[in-house]
């Protein structure tokens, strides 16, 4: 099936879509009314990233798809799965709906679920239902109403109560098809006390033609349950990304962020923790890397509700070429979150005359009993720091090579899982050989 | 057939921020020797070190430097490294988030060239010795360069990187100022371990301290941006005797 026999965005193809996944009346409503708001609403205007160039008109939103076989999968897929076998629970999506994945048998037996979100629609339907936009809703932009009007694949994780899953769960999203928009929802449920480790990646290749993103995810740890998330987007040049990451977390309950941002041609990629429960408590540790015409904007909100909780979030980029990178950090403490603390850094280096950084910290706290502050620095490589490594003989590239990843390396090293630092690092490299 | 090692400066005038600092040094340095270069502060030995090593602030208005052969004036900072040239800096850099061990390693590896990298077991073992000789910690190797080290293991480490780049002409600008007895020993051991026909040295100091250990073979005076007075090491001796103050009027009784 070729794109063009695929379907498309327009009231019969998402009437079609929700035909063709078999999924629960309850769904096809609220795709349906998404698909409304989707068509009533007009682009969102942001504040320093502007949406150009982006077409919508008959996007080929859904490709038939299947059990795909190791050897099938696409190079960069292959290479994970041979490094990670045995170390992670996989489960890779291409285009959507061509699945492949390690055996889960382990983790069924424990209880913990880990499908694709058409299966979970058909399978889990009340699990999904009663979390699905819980904090994350269809009306709130035109591109939140185009996911769930086009959601097709991603997952859904549950883990039940007490339950700790040891190994990472990878899950990796891979555009093969030109053209082929991608709407993928991670839904993640941790039931009190579990705990898991997550690695989302999404990357493309996009053969030269527009590719379309609308991403959201949406993790529910309960009281005393912790999420650690780490996401990596390497999206082709031609991609539009919009990802929204949320939490809402419960009582004592724990999620940490760790995020990579280096693909795409236009990204807008916002992560947001809720601390509504008491005590609860979240990190967040980025880095980003910006070259030739990217713009990413980079977003992450820690929005305290509830006393005694902490946040920090810890943020490292690198501009390149005439990149240009708007960076919004917000910690917001609400009147009633006593004794909480939120702190935010974020320091970026550029290395070329036309690359341009923004960053907006901002700290609102409608609390007197709190602790917070934050730092954000703009920086260039120092000449004098050049001139010492190159006194020992190491190139100009080299060199500067060499200040770049020690400077993402502070942010690095405090990330805990060590096959997502390398993967981080050698995106770095990438990026430093041009 | 002599040394094929060496350095000549000749007739060198540097500017910095349009002032002139040095106002026509020449000094010859063969594989083998050590000379020593003293001078109050403020004389212009850092700058001549500095403009040596090719630092983008210190403009080279006139004269002439060979390295082996080779117009050094000609090279960026990185070739002149490769060259052979080494500066033991008197304020070095801290680079954040790189470790001495990945960045002498990339500094080894720059100079060797694609398919000749040294070998991991090599370069380790090369680095604990030369740790062990300058009395470091080996955890040392896995500190980011020159972060938060005190001004003694800064020194050393200076020394560390000389000791694994193995340059033909070593420039210590004060390698010695800063120092307890005790690491000044090491420091100074440290240097003497790699003097040889291969290697000859400059030695930047205020004080006559180090040469105790270093023994050079001649001494230059370094007054107001020219050499007034070249000699052996008693020089030095009588230099720190008598004082700067006692220089300046015989040059001015001279000149
Ligand atoms: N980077 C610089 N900017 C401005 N002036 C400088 C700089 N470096 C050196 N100078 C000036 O050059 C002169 C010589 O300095 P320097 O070479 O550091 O002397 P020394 O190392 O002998 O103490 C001094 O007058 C100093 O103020
Ligand atoms: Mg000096």
């Amino acid at each position: 099936m070729s794109v063009e026999t695929a379907i498309t965005l327009n009231a019969r193809g998402i009437a079609q879509l929700s035909e063709r996944l078999g999924e629960p009346e309850w769904m096809r409503a609220k795709r349906m009314a998404a698909f409304e708001a989707f068509e009533s609403m007009t682009f969102p205007r942001w504040d320093r990233t502007e949406i150009v160039g982006l077409d919508l008109d008959d996007l080929a939103i859904y490709r038939e798809g299947g059990a795909l076989t190791e050897a099938e999968l696409p190079e960069p897929l292959k290479s994970i799965a041979e490094k990670k076998k045995g170390q992670a629970s996989l489960f890779f999506q291409v285009d959507g709906a061509k699945t492949w994945s390690s055996p889960l048998e382990e983790l069924e037996a424990k209880g913990v679920v880990v499908v694709d979100f058409p299966t979970a629609l058909q399978k889990y339907g009340e699990l999904v239902k009663e979390h699905l936009m819980s904090s994350v809703g269809f009306d709130e932009d035109k591109f939140t109403a185009l996911h769930y009007a086009a959601v097709s694949s991603g997952w859904f994780i549950y883990v039940p109560k007490e339950v700790v899953v040891e190994a990472p769960i990878e899950l990796r999203s891979y555009g093969a098809a030109p053209g082929l928009g991608l709407f993928s929802h991670v839904l993640v449920v941790a039931e009190r006390d579990a705990q898991v480790t997550i690695v989302h990646g999404s990357a493309s290749d996009d053969g030269g033609a527009q590719r379309v993103v609308a991403d959201v995810v949406e993790i529910c740890p309960k009281d005393g349950a912790i999420v650690e998330f780490n996401a990596v987007q390497d999206w082709g040049r031609e991609t539009f990304n919009y990802t929204v990451r949320r939490s809402l977390l419960g009582r004592d309950a724990t999620v940490n962020w760790c995020t990579g941002e280096f693909g795409s041609r236009l990204s807008r990629s916002h992560t947001r923790s809720i601390l509504h429960g008491m005590g609860s408590s979240s990190n967040y540790l980025s880095v980003y890397f910006g070259d030739g015409d990217q713009h990413l904007d980079v977003g992450i909100t820690m929005l305290h509700e509830g006393e005694h909780t902490a946040s920090d979030m810890v943020t490292r980029g690198i501009l390149d070429g005439s990149s240009r990178v708007v960076y919004r950090g917000l910690t917001d403490i609400e009147n009633g979150a006593r004794f909480s603390s939120g702190f935010q850094s974020e320091n970026s280096m550029i290395l070329s005359e036309e690359a341009r950084s923004d960053s907006i910290p901002g700290l609102e706290i409608d609390e007197t009993e709190v602790q917070a502050g934050h730092a954000a620095t703009t920086g260039k490589i120092d000449p004098v720091h050049l001139f010492y490594l190159m006194s020992r003989g190491l190139r100009r590239q080299e060199a500067i090579h060499l200040m770049v990843v020690g400077f993402l390396d502070t942010v690095l090293q405090r990330m805990p899982l060590e096959s997502f630092r390398q993967e981080l690092s050698s995106l770095i490299d990438r990026k430093m050989h041009g | 057939m002599a040394s094929e090692i060496y350095l000549k400066i000749e007739d060198l005038h540097v500017e910095v921020e349009g002032n002139e600092i040095l106002k026509g040094v020449s000094l010859e340095i063969k594989g083998g020797e050590v000379h020593a270069l003293m001078g109050p502060n403020g004389s212009g030995k850092s700058t001549l070190a500095y403009a040596l090593a090719g630092h983008p602030r210190y403009e080279v208005t006139s004269g002439r430097v060979y390295l082996n052969g080779q117009d050094l004036l000609e090279m960026e900072p990185d070739e002149r490294a490769r060259a052979g040239l080494f500066l033991a800096f008197q304020y070095p850099s801290e680079i954040s988030g790189v470790t001495v061990a990945n960045f002498l390693r990339t500094a080894i590896n720059s100079r060797r060239g694609k398919d000749n990298e040294i070998s991991l077991a090599e370069f380790g073992k090369k680095l604990r010795e030369q740790m062990e000789r300058l009395e470091m910690d080996p955890s040392f190797a896995s500190r980011y360069l020159n972060e938060g080290f005190s001004g003694g293991e800064k020194k050393r480490s200076e020394i560390l990187q000389m000791a694994m780049l193995e340059p033909n002409i070593a420039i210590l600008d004060e390698t010695d100022s800063g120092l307890d007895i005790d690491a000044l020993r090491i420091v100074a051991d440290g240097v003497n371990a790699l003097r040889g026909p291969n290697l000859g040295v400059l030695c930047i100091t205020h004080y006559q301290r180090i040469l105790r250990y270093l023994e050079p073979d001649v001494v230059h005076i370094l007054l107001d941006g020219r050499i007034v007075q070249s000699g052996g090491k008693e020089l030095a001796e009588e230099l720190e005797e008598k004082g700067y103050d006692w220089l300046r009027e015989k040059i001015g009784a001279q000149g």
